[in-house]
C-alpha cells in the first residue's frame, strides 16, 4: 500500500496525459528539498507559463519583466520565458533570430533556448523541425546533461519520445527514453520510463518477423531490475516477462508465470481499488491484473487458432471455452476452467477503465462467434446492464481522450472498436460525430464523408437520437466551415436538412440559410431552403418570414406568376389567424402589387386588391395592428394603395367613351390622398399625376394649378424639379406619345430653361423607353449646351448606343471611338466597348470581302478584349468572355452566310473554347458568374451539336442539369440531349440534316489564306495575355 | 423464430389438413398466446382483423378485441404443415411447397407464421420463375405488417424478388428504408446491396459512401458482411485509383477473414 500511494501521480503521467507527467515532476520537485529563493523562481516561471497558455500574452511579458528584475541572475530562465511568449503567437522566425544573436551557440543557456524552440515546434505540429533541433541536441549531449539544464534536458528528451510515438517511430522513441535516463531523475520516475520503454521495446519485438531478438534481451533485463521492488511497476514487469516469453514461443511459461505470480498481482490490484476509494480517480485503470488476464485471453486465442487448423478441435474449445472441471455450474451445465473467452469478459467486464478492455470485448465477441458457429457453444454470461453501463463509459472515455490529446489515428481505431461493441446508443452518436472529425483531421475525406452520411441516415429516423445525432452533424459542419471546408460543410448541411426535417433547429437554420444565399444575391439557392420550410415546417415560427422571402425570391428571378402564388398562399394562412396584424397588409400590398406586374390582363385584379386594401385599413383595426409601429405602416400601405389603384385606373384601357370616366376616377383618388395625406411620400407623385391626367382631360388650368402646388408645396421633391418631364413621361406610359414628343421637343429646343443633366436624364429614360429617334435629339442637345467631361462622356455614350439600336452602325462605331478616343480612361469604357464591339460585328455580318470581315470582327473582339482591362468584377469579367463567345458565334454565322466553310468550323471552335474556358473554370458559388456560365452553356451546346462533339455534349448537359435544375432552358438543353445522346449510340450512322456546316476538312472546300488579324489561336490565351 | 415459444404453447392449431390442402377460412382463430406491451398474457383462440388492426381472443364464452399497438408478441404452435414445405423448398421441390405456404401465409396473418412462411414461398415463387407472384406476395405482408419490410427473415428474399421482377427504383426505396430503419444485420446487408446497384452504374464512389466503405468501418459488429465488404471495397477503391486503400482493404480482409470466399479470391489475384 506504502508504495502504491508513492507511486500515485506517477502512473498516471504514464499511461494517460504527457502534460500530467510533467505536473507530476512539478509537484516532486515540489516535495523535495528546494530553498525558498528555487521554490520562487519556480512558482514565478509556473506563473509566467500559466499566462501564456491562456493565451494571455501582455501578461505574460509583463510578469517575464518582472521576474527579470526581481531574478537578474537567472538570465537563462527570463530567455526562454520570452521564447515561449514568442512561440505561443507562432513568431517562430523571431525566435530563430534572438537564438541567432547569442554569440556561443554551444552553450548551455543558448541549447536551453533551442529546446523552447524545439517544444514550440513540437507543440505547433511541425514534427520535422522540431526532429532536427531535438537530434542535433541530444548529439551535443551524448553522455548525462551539464546540472544546469538538466530538467530541460530531461523534459525535452521524455517529450521528443512521445512525439516519435505520435510519429510512430518507435525505434526513435526508445533511443529518446534512454536519453531521459541519462538524465539525474528520481527513483519511482526512472522505474516508470524504464517500464515503458521496455513496454516499447516488447512491442516492437513482437513486430519483429524474425523471432526474438537482442531487443527483447535489454526487454527482459530492464524487467529483471524492475522485479527489484515490489510496487506497481512490479505488476508491469510480471506482465512483460509473461509477454517477453510468449514472443518466445513459450506459452506455457508464460501461463504459469501469471499463475505463479497471481497473489502478488492481486495485492497490488487490491491496493489499487482501495486507492480509488480515497480518491475522485480510478485507479484499478493501472492494475496489472487487467493485462495479465488480456494476455492470457490473446495467447490462448491465438494457440487455438493454430491447433484448430491443425484440426484438433477438441484442444482449442478447451482453449477458447476452458477445460472442463468435472463439477456442475449453476444452471447445470458442466463448469469450465477460464479459457480465453472468460479472460476477455473478465477484463472487459471488471476493468472496464483498463485500456485493454476495448479490444478485449472486441476480442470476446470474435470468440463467442467462433463458438457459437463452429461447436454450437450456447454461451451464458451474467453482465448486469449496470456493469454494461460502467464498461460503455469507460470504453468511449478511452477513445475521448485520445480524441481530446488530438491522436486521431489513434483516437479513429479506438471509436471504431467501441462502435463496434456499442454502436447505437446515445455515446454511440457522439462518438460517431467525434470519428468523422478524425477522419477529417487524418485527411481520410472519403471515410469521413461516409461517416457524415451515415450519421444522418442512420440515426435521424430514431427518435431517442434524432436531435442529438442533427447537433452532431451541425457541429461537424460548422467544423468543416471553421477548417474552410465549405464544400463539404454544405454537404453535411445538406445532409442534415434531408434527413433530420422533425430536428428543432431545422427550421431556423433553412431560414439562416436561406437568407445567407439571398444576401449574397443567389435567389435560386436561398428559394430551396425557404421553401423547404413551406413545405416541411408550416408551424415553424419563421414559416410566414419564408413565405415572404420566397416570394421576394421568385421577384427577383422575374418569376412573377410563382410571386403571386406564393403571396397568395401566404395571405390565406395568415387570414387564419385571429390577430395577422400588419405582416397581413403587407402581403396584400405586395400580392396587388405582383399582379400589377404581371400585365395588363391582371390591371383589374391589381385594383381589387388595392381597393380592398383601402377598405380593410381605412379605419385603424385591432387585427391587423399589434403596436403603433404597425399602424403607422398599415397608414402606409392605404397611401399606396390609393395611388397605385389611381394610377391602375388610368392605365385601364377600357372602351373609347370609358376613358375619361375612368381618368377622372383616378383623379378623384388621388385628390384624396394628396388632401387626406398631404404628407405622404405618395403625395408629390400624385400631383404630378393629377396634373397629367389633367392635360388627358382636356383641363390646362386644372393641371397647371396641380403642378403649381406641386412646386409650391414640394419644392424640393424630385418630381417638382422634373415635373415637365415627368409629365412627358408620364403622357408616354399612358400612350399618348404625340403630346409627350411634343413636351419633349420643347425641353430639348434652345433657350429653354432646362439644363443639360435634366435634359440627358431625360435622354437616358427615353432610351429606356425604346423612344430612340427622341432620345438621340436629347443626347445630341447635351452635346451641344455642354463641353464639360462630365457631359459629354455620358452624351457620347447615349447617342453610341441608340446609333447602334438604330442600326445606324457606322455613326455608332464613330460616335464611340470618339468618345474612347477622347477619353482613354472614361469610367464608361466598359459599356462603350460593349457597344462599340456590338457595332463592328454588325458591320462585320454585312460586309462581303472576307478579309475586311475578319478585320471588322477582330476589331469587335480586340474592343471586348479592351473592356476586360477595366472590368474589375468577376461577373462582369465573365459577362465579357460571353461577349466574345457570341462574336465568334456571329462570325460564325456571317462566314456561313458568305459560303466560308472553313472559317466557320474555326470560328465556331473558338466560340466553343471561349465558352469552355468559362465553363470549367469560373467560381459557379458567385450568383453573377453563375448567371453568365448558365448562359455559357445553354450557348455552347448548340455549337457543340453543330460541331458533331456528341459526347461533349451529353457530358456537359449533364453538368448543366446538375447544375441548373431549375434553369429555365432545361427543357431545350435536354433536347439537345436527346440528340446527341442518339448519336453517340448510332456511332458511325451519317450525319443529321443540317450538320453540313461542320463537313470534314478533307471536303472540297475553296481554300482561303488565313484572314489577317483573325487570331488563329484559341482565344482564351489572346484573352489571357491582356489581363492588366 | 425467437417469437415461437415451444414452452407457452402447449398444443397446435386445430386447423385441419388433409392430404396437403389447408381448409382453414381467412381471419380463422388459432389458438395461442398475445403477449401484451405491459408482459400480460392473454390464451386463447386468436383471430386478426385487419380493417380495425387489432386482434380478437376468444376463451370459453368471453371475447376480448386487442388493438395491435398494445401487443407486444403474439405466440402460436407452428403449423403443422410448415417444416414439410420448407423441406420441399430446401429440396428444390418449389411447386410442391406453394400451396401449404400458401395457406399458412393467409391463415396465420399477423401471427409470426405468415412471414416465416411468406420467405420460403416467395423463395420458391422465385426458382419458379415468378417473381412478380414473389412481389406481390411479400408487399401484401408489408403492407399489413410494415416491420417485415425491414425484417431479415423476408427482406432479403423481398429485394430478390424487386431485382428479379426488373423493379429497381422500387428496390432502391426498400433499400433505403432497410438501412435507414432495420436491424443492424439487415441495414448492412441492405447497404451493401445498395452499393451494388450504384457500383453497376458506374459510380464507385458513392458505393463507397453508401455501402462498402460504410459497412467496413461502421459495421464491424456485423461480421457476416465484413468479409464481401472489405472486397467490394478494396474493388472500387482501386477503381478510383486509390491503390493504398484498396490494399489496406484487402490486408484487413486477408487478416480478419482469412477463410473466406472472398479472402481466397484475393489470394488467387482478384
Amino acid at each position: 500500500m506504502k508504495a502504491i500511494r508513492s507511486l500515485r501521480g506517477l502512473a498516471v503521467p504514464a499511461l494517460v496525459s504527457l502534460s500530467l507527467f510533467f505536473a507530476a515532476c512539478g509537484a516532486l520537485a515540489q516535495v523535495g528539498e528546494m530553498s525558498p529563493r528555487d521554490q520562487q523562481v519556480e512558482d514565478e516561471l509556473r506563473y509566467i507559463a500559466g499566462l501564456q497558455e491562456l493565451g494571455m500574452q501582455d501578461y505574460a511579458n509583463l510578469a517575464v519583466e518582472g521576474f527579470r528584475r526581481q531574478f537578474p541572475d537567472q538570465v537563462a530562465k527570463v530567455k526562454t520565458a520570452e521564447l515561449r511568449s514568442l512561440l505561443a503567437v507562432g513568431n517562430f522566425d523571431a525566435v530563430k533570430a534572438l537564438i541567432a544573436r547569442e554569440p556561443n551557440q554551444q552553450s548551455v543557456e543558448v541549447w536551453a533556448m533551442k529546446l523552447v524552440l524545439a517544444d514550440g515546434y513540437y507543440a505547433w505540429g511541425r514534427y520535422g523541425e522540431a526532429q532536427g533541433v531535438y537530434d542535433s541536441f541530444f548529439k551535443a549531449y551524448p553522455t548525462a546533461p551539464p546540472e544546469a539544464i538538466n530538467d530541460f534536458y530531461r523534459d525535452s528528451a521524455y517529450k521528443y519520445a512521445q512525439m516519435l510515438l505520435l510519429m510512430g517511430r518507435l525505434d526513435a522513441a526508445i533511443d529518446a527514453y534512454r536519453n531521459v535516463l541519462k538524465a539525474k531523475i528520481e527513483r519511482h520516475v526512472k522505474r516508470q520510463i524504464q517500464s515503458e520503454m521496455t513496454e516499447i521495446m516488447i512491442k516492437l519485438a513482437a513486430k519483429d518477423k524474425a523471432g526474438p531478438s537482442a531487443l527483447l534481451n535489454e526487454a527482459e533485463k530492464n524487467v529483471n531490475e524492475l522485479l527489484w521492488e515490489r510496487d506497481l511497476w512490479f505488476g508491469k514487469g510480471i506482465v512483460m516477462l509473461a509477454h517477453i516469453r510468449m514472443l518466445e514461443g513459450k506459452i506455457d511459461e508464460a501461463g504459469k508465470l501469471i499463475e505463479d505470480y497471481n497473489e502478488d498481482l492481486k495485492s497490488i490490484h487490491d491496493s489499487l481499488v482501495e486507492e480509488s476509494k480515497e480518491s475522485t480517480e480510478d485507479f484499478t485503470r493501472l492494475s496489472p491484473l487487467a493485462q495479465c488476464r488480456y494476455l492470457l485471453g490473446v495467447m490462448l486465442q491465438d494457440e487455438a487458432a493454430k491447433v484448430l487448423q491443425a484440426g484438433n478441435e477438441k484442444k482449442a474449445l478447451e482453449m477458447l471455452a476452458g477445460k472442463e472441471t468435472g463439477a456442475r455450474s449453476r444452471d447445470g451445465s458442466p463448469a469450465r476452467s477460464p479459457g480465453a473467452l472468460q479472460h476477455f469478459l473478465n477484463v472487459f467486464i471488471r476493468f472496464p477503465s483498463s485500456q485493454w478492455a476495448p479490444d478485449a470485448g472486441v476480442r470476446a465477441r470474435e470468440v463467442e462467434e467462433l463458438l457459437r458457429n463452429r461447436f454450437g457453444a450456447r454461451i451464458v454470461t451474467s453482465v448486469t446492464e449496470e456493469k454494461m453501463d460502467r464498461v460503455r463509459h469507460y470504453a468511449f472515455q478511452q477513445a475521448r481522450s485520445e480524441f481530446n490529446q488530438q491522436q486521431f489515428d489513434k483516437a479513429a481505431e479506438s471509436y471504431l472498436n467501441v462502435l463496434s461493441l456499442f454502436p447505437e446508443g446515445e455515446t454511440s452518436v457522439s462518438a460517431v460525430g467525434e470519428l468523422c472529425q478524425c477522419y477529417l483531421e487524418l485527411g481520410e475525406e472519403l471515410h469521413a464523408d461516409a461517416v457524415a452520411i451515415y450519421l444522418a441516415e442512420r440515426f435521424a429516423g430514431k427518435e431517442a437520437l434524432m436531435t442529438v445525432a442533427g447537433d452532431q452533424l451541425l457541429k461537424l459542419a460548422n467544423y468543416c466551415g471553421d477548417h474552410s471546408m465549405s464544400d463539404r460543410r454544405d454537404a453535411i448541411y445538406d445532409q442534415f436538412f434531408t434527413h433530420f426535417k422533425k430536428h428543432p433547429r431545422v427550421s431556423g437554420m433553412l431560414y439562416v440559410f436561406g437568407d445567407e444565399r439571398y444576401n449574397r444575391e443567389d435567389y435560386a439557392g436561398a428559394l430551396k431552403y425557404y421553401l423547404d420550410i413551406r413545405t416541411n415546417h408550416p408551424t415553424a415560427p419563421s414559416y410566414f418570414n419564408a413565405l415572404s422571402k420566397a416570394a421576394l425570391c421568385y421577384e427577383k428571378m422575374g418569376e412573377a406568376t410563382n410571386v403571386v402564388t406564393t403571396l397568395t398562399e401566404m395571405v390565406k394562412e395568415l387570414e387564419k389567424k385571429e390577430r395577422p396584424g400588419h405582416i397581413l397588409i403587407n402581403a396584400r400590398f405586395r400580392l396587388a402589387q405582383a399582379y400589377r406586374l404581371l400585365g395588363d390582363k391582371f390591371l383589374s385584379t391589381a385594383y381589387n386588391r388595392y381597393a380592398e386594401l383601402v377598405k380593410m385599413v381605412r379605419e385603424p383595426r385591432p387585427e391587423y395592428a399589434n403596436t403603433d409601429e404597425e399602424r403607422d405602416a398599415n397608414q402606409r400601405v392605404l397611401e399606396g394603395s390609393l395611388f397605385h389603384s389611381a394610377v391602375l385606373l388610368a392605365q385601364m384601357k377600357p372602351s373609347e367613351e370609358q376613358i375619361p370616366v375612368y381618368r377622372r376616377k383616378a383623379v378623384d383618388g388621388l385628390d384624396e390622398l394628396v388632401n387626406t395625406f398631404p404628407k405622404s411620400q405618395f403625395a408629390p407623385a400624385a400631383l404630378n399625376r393629377i396634373g397629367t391626367f389633367r392635360v388627358l382631360l382636356d383641363e390646362p388650368e386644372e393641371a397647371r394649378k396641380a403642378f403649381d402646388r406641386l412646386r409650391k408645396d414640394y419644392p424640393d421633391t424630385e418630381e417638382a424639379k422634373t415635373s415637365r418631364f415627368l409629365l412627358a413621361n408620364s403622357l408616354l406610359q399612358l400612350g399618348a406619345r404625340a403630346k409627350a414628343v411634343e413636351i419633349f421637343k420643347e425641353m430639348f429646343e434652345a433657350g429653354g430653361d432646362y439644363t443639360a443633366g435634366q435634359i440627358l436624364s431625360a435622354g437616358q429614360e427615353l432610351e429606356k423607353a425604346g423612344e430612340l429617334e427622341i432620345a438621340l435629339q436629347a443626347y445630341e442637345r447635351v452635346l451641344k449646351l455642354e463641353k464639360k467631361r462630365a457631359w459629354v462622356e455620358p452624351a457620347l455614350l447615349g447617342k453610341g448606343q441608340v446609333l447602334l439600336r438604330l442600326q445606324r452602325n457606322k455613326e455608332s462605331v464613330d460616335t464611340l471611338s470618339d468618345l474612347l478616343a477622347r477619353f482613354a480612361n472614361t469610367g464608361f469604357t466598359v459599356p462603350a466597348c460593349l457597344a462599340l464591339s456590338q457595332a463592328y460585328a454588325e458591320l462585320a455580318m454585312k460586309q462581303a470581302d472576307r478579309n475586311e470581315r475578319a478585320n471588322l470582327f477582330n476589331d469587335s473582339i480586340k474592343t471586348m478584349n479592351r473592356a476586360r482591362l477595366f472590368e474589375k468584377t468577376p461577373g462582369g469579367r465573365e459577362r465579357l468572355n460571353v461577349g466574345v463567345a457570341r462574336i465568334y458565334t456571329r462570325k460564325a454565322t456571317s462566314e456561313e452566310q458568305f459560303g466560308a466553310r472553313q472559317d466557320v468550323t474555326e470560328a465556331r471552335g473558338f466560340a466553343v473554347a471561349t465558352y469552355l474556358m468559362l465553363i470549367n473554370l469560373a467560381d459557379p458559388r458567385d450568383p453573377e458568374v453563375r448567371q453568365q456560365i448558365e448562359i455559357a452553356y445553354i450557348e455552347c451546346l448548340p455549337l457543340m451539336l453543330a460541331m458533331e462533339k456528341w459526347e461533349d455534349v451529353v457530358t456537359n448537359a449533364d453538368r448543366f442539369s446538375k447544375l441548373f435544375p431549375r434553369s429555365t432552358s432545361l427543357s431545350e438543353i435536354r433536347s439537345i440531349r436527346t440528340r446527341a445522346r442518339a448519336r453517340v449510340v448510332t456511332r458511325g450512322a451519317p450525319p443529321p440534316a443540317g450538320a453540313a456546316d461542320a463537313a470534314p476538312a478533307e471536303e472540297a472546300v475553296e481554300v482561303q489564306p488565313p484572314a489577317e488579324g483573325v487570331s488563329t489561336q484559341a482565344p482564351p490565351a489572346e484573352a489571357a495575355t491582356e489581363q492588366p | 423464430m425467437k417469437q415461437h415459444n415451444r414452452s407457452i404453447v402447449t398444443r397446435c392449431m386445430a386447423a385441419a389438413v388433409m392430404a396437403g390442402v389447408l381448409t382453414v377460412r381467412e381471419a380463422a382463430a388459432v389458438t395461442g398466446t398475445l403477449v401484451l406491451t405491459d408482459n400480460t398474457e392473454i390464451r386463447g383462440d386468436i383471430s386478426w382483423f385487419a380493417s380495425s388492426r387489432e386482434y380478437n381472443v376468444s376463451s370459453a364464452s368471453v371475447s376480448r378485441k386487442v388493438p395491435l399497438r398494445q401487443v407486444n408478441r403474439v405466440i402460436v404452435a407452428k403449423p403443422a404443415q410448415f417444416d414439410a414445405a420448407v423441406q420441399d423448398v430446401q429440396g428444390h421441390r418449389y411447386a410442391a411447397a406453394v400451396k401449404p405456404l400458401e395457406a399458412i401465409v393467409k391463415s396465420y396473418e399477423m401471427m409470426y407464421w405468415d412471414v416465416m412462411a411468406a420467405r420460403f414461398l416467395a423463395e420458391a415463387y422465385l426458382s419458379l420463375n415468378q417473381a412478380g407472384k414473389a412481389v406481390e406476395m411479400s408487399e401484401r405482408i408489408i403492407r399489413v405488417n410494415q416491420g417485415a419490410a425491414t425484417s431479415g427473415d423476408l427482406a432479403r428474399i423481398y429485394w430478390s424478388a424487386l431485382q428479379k421482377d426488373g423493379k429497381e427504383a422500387k428496390l432502391s426505396q426498400v433499400l433505403g428504408e432497410a438501412v435507414k430503419a432495420g436491424s443492424r444485420e439487415v441495414a448492412a446487408v441492405a447497404q451493401l446491396w445498395r452499393a451494388d446497384l450504384v457500383r453497376a452504374g458506374g459510380d464507385h464512389r458513392k458505393a463507397l459512401l453508401e455501402g462498402y466503405l460504410r459497412t467496413v468501418i461502421l459495421f464491424r459488429d456485423v461480421r457476416e458482411v465484413q468479409a464481401e465488404a472489405l472486397f467490394k471495397a478494396a474493388e472500387s477503391f482501386q477503381q478510383l485509383g486509390q491503390q493504398s486503400h484498396a490494399e489496406k482493404m484487402r490486408q484487413q480482409l486477408l487478416q480478419a477473414y482469412p477463410s473466406s470466399p472472398e479472402a481466397q479470391k484475393v489470394r488467387g489475384g482478384a
